[in-house]
């Protein structure tokens, strides 16, 4: 069973890959990691007081959490899991050393670089798993005509239209 | 009792009587110490008389005399006696001295005692001299600690009575405060009369039991509100959705009835007649229906649906009614387990409903495609339709599910602004959503959750 990551802004947007991957994999199970990644906090105080999730967890909107829902009701045969997860921080060895956690087998890169961060100490760790020696797979999304929401959970039905 | 006063009343007795009792025992354990402080003084006094008048050695006397005088300040009244105490245990008492025989005793017992008789405190120590056994009493006034005393019940006093009235005056902000919701609740549901239903009280996501409240009100204002449309547009309600096929059956009549036909001509046309008829029983299935569940709650047959069904179920009623749409159900999001599209409700008004909007999608798009996607989570059903019409100006977005509101640029197209109100108070009932999403010329998109 395949460990796959999926970097995520909690777009609906980044939902869509797993059509994709599903399409990739046929006959296989996966197991899917979207991962949002954060920088560490700068000042004494908020490292002091920084908890692993509890606080980013509203982070992730409940049209987010309904489009996770969605998919893996429609892969319920593909997908053997579907979690999110968050990377704290922004070395190279910090990426190394979830990756290793996560036990992931392959890493999707999004080509398109769109990447809306829903807080300030999100970032688009496009450059981190760039550099990285894991097998990667380069995924591009159809271009939409326009954005409607960035939480419409329509957004999911484009990538297969 | 207004719950308010009940508050405040409790509140402050809870504080005021915490703080009375505080400076009770302030003033208590305070007057105590400086009691015990006294004898020691008085006690220290009277061993110090003692040697410096009965002295072992003469030389003695003298020392003690100055070490008084110089160290230690008179006392305001302080007498001393001397009483001899007999081989035998008597006591030679003094006249003056009014102190009763335990106090004596208890010296004699414990080699000293101490006795209270107003303001005026007296120590006694029993003293072994050369000149045989004394009993040693100093008394004094207790002129300090009774000031100190004094001004410590002052003190106790005005904290007490300053603190009530601060605490007082913290409880009727308290108890402001803790009902302000329920004030803010009573305000709003007194502008709810039968001209505006359609407003809700305000529900923010703090969960606690206010909002519970709310929740249960806006429940219940759906359903009066269900109800009182349902009864209020029956007529319109009827009249906008037979006039269709009433027209229809009227127009093919007219039509057949011009001139002399042939045989084949009169039986086409008494077939659309029959076609249109078939319609029209539908339609005045449904509302008839629509109206007795709107009456009483308790007609309605609540049971379990198969969500994809009534998809089909929809589409058909409008291929029926439209023929020529370009209405596609949308697989894409399907879940694999069928158990995920069961959810409770009643199939007829929810089909209603769905044909309502989907009908709306075609209507306002002059026929373009429209898709219908079914998407299932844990909790709820998500069906999104879709289609590239003319779309909602975003100002009058708000108002699209009010009856008889109609958006400003629909001037073209036939309505009477029931179709989507309808449809909302149904998925209401169902303690579903509808979420719009829309953009002029571009399309809507409307997307309906309901709860397994």
């Amino acid at each position: 069973m395949k460990n796959i990551l999926i970097p995520t802004d909690f777009s609906i947007r980044s939902l869509s890959y797993v059509h994709n991957i599903v399409a990739q994999h046929p006959g296989e199970q996966v197991n899917i990691i979207l991962m949002h990644a954060l920088e560490m906090p700068d000042s004494l105080f908020d490292l002091m007081t920084y908890t692993r999730n509890s606080r980013h967890v509203e982070l992730i909107s409940s049209d987010f959490q309904d489009g996770c829902e969605i998919i893996r009701n429609k892969y319920s045969s593909a997908i053997n899991q579907l979690k999110i997860e968050f990377f704290h921080g922004n070395t190279r060895a910090a990426l190394r050393n979830f990756l290793l956690a996560q036990n992931i087998d392959l890493i999707i890169q999004p080509t398109d670089h769109e990447f809306n961060a829903p807080s300030k100490r999100s970032y688009d760790p496009e450059k981190l798993i760039s550099k990285c020696n894991y097998p990667k797979m380069k995924i591009q999304l159809q271009k939409r005509k326009y954005v409607v929401d960035r939480s419409t959970i329509s957004a999911l039905l484009l990538a297969t239209e | 009792m207004k719950i308010r006063t009940k508050i405040l009343l409790l509140f402050a007795g809870l504080t005021i009587s915490t703080i009375l009792v505080m400076s009770g025992l302030v003033y208590y354990f305070a007057n105590q110490h400086s009691f015990e402080d006294f004898y020691k003084r008085l006690e220290i006094r009277a061993y110090l008389t003692a040697k410096a008048t009965l002295p072992y050695y003469e030389s003695d006397s003298v020392i003690y005399n100055e070490i008084r005088e110089e160290h230690l300040e008179k006392l305001p009244a302080e007498k001393e006696y001397f009483l001899k105490v007999a081989a035998d245990g008597t006591v030679h008492k003094d006249e003056q001295l009014t102190l009763p025989n335990s106090f004596y005793e208890q010296v004699y017992r414990e080699s000293k005692a101490t006795y209270r008789e107003g303001d005026r405190f007296y120590e006694g120590v029993l003293y072994k001299s050369k000149q045989g056994l004394y009993i040693v009493i100093v008394s004094a006034i207790n002129q300090y600690s009774v000031e100190y005393l004094g001004w410590l019940r002052k003190i106790l006093i005005i904290c007490s009575v300053a603190s009530s009235v601060i605490l007082v005056g913290a409880g009727i902000f308290f108890s402001k405060y803790i009902l302000k919701p329920i004030r803010h609740m009573m305000v709003q549901v007194k502008s709810i009369s039968s001209r505006n239903l359609h407003l809700r009280l305000n529900v923010d996501d703090s969960g606690d039991e206010i909002n519970d409240l709310a929740g249960t009100f806006n429940n219940m204002l759906d359903r009066l509100e269900t109800a009182f449309e349902t009864q209020n547009n029956f007529v319109s309600n009827a009249s906008h959705e037979l006039s269709t096929p009433l027209t229809a059956i009227i127009g093919e009549a007219e039509l057949a009835l011009n001139k002399e036909r042939t045989q084949d001509k009169y039986i086409y046309s008494l077939k659309n007649i029959l076609h249109e008829a078939g319609r029209l029983e539908h339609i005045t299935k449904s509302l008839l229906h629509l109206a007795q569940t709107g009456f009483d709650g308790k007609k309605q047959e609540w049971g379990q649906i198969r969500s994809d069904e009534l998809l089909f179920t929809v589409k058909n009623t409008i291929d029926k009614l439209h023929p020529g749409n370009q209405v596609e159900i949308d697989y894409s999001l399907f879940p694999e387990e069928e158990e995920k599209l069961v959810i409770p409700g009643n199939e007829q008004l929810l089909e209603l409903a769905l044909s309502n909007i989907v009908m709306n999608a075609v209507k306002y798009s002059n026929n373009e495609p429209v898709s219908i996607a079914l998407a299932a989570t844990e909790k709820k059903n998500i069906i999104i339709v879709k289609d590239q019409g003319i779309g909602i100006p975003p100002e009058d977005l708000p108002y699209i599910f009010s009856p008889f509101f109609r958006a400003s640029n629909t001037g073209r197209f036939k309505g009477y602004g029931i179709g989507l109100p309808l449809a909302m108070n149904i998925i209401r009932m169902h303690k579903g959503d509808i979420i719009v999403n829309s953009r002029v010329n571009h399309g809507t998109e409307i997307r309906v959750e309901l709860p397994l």
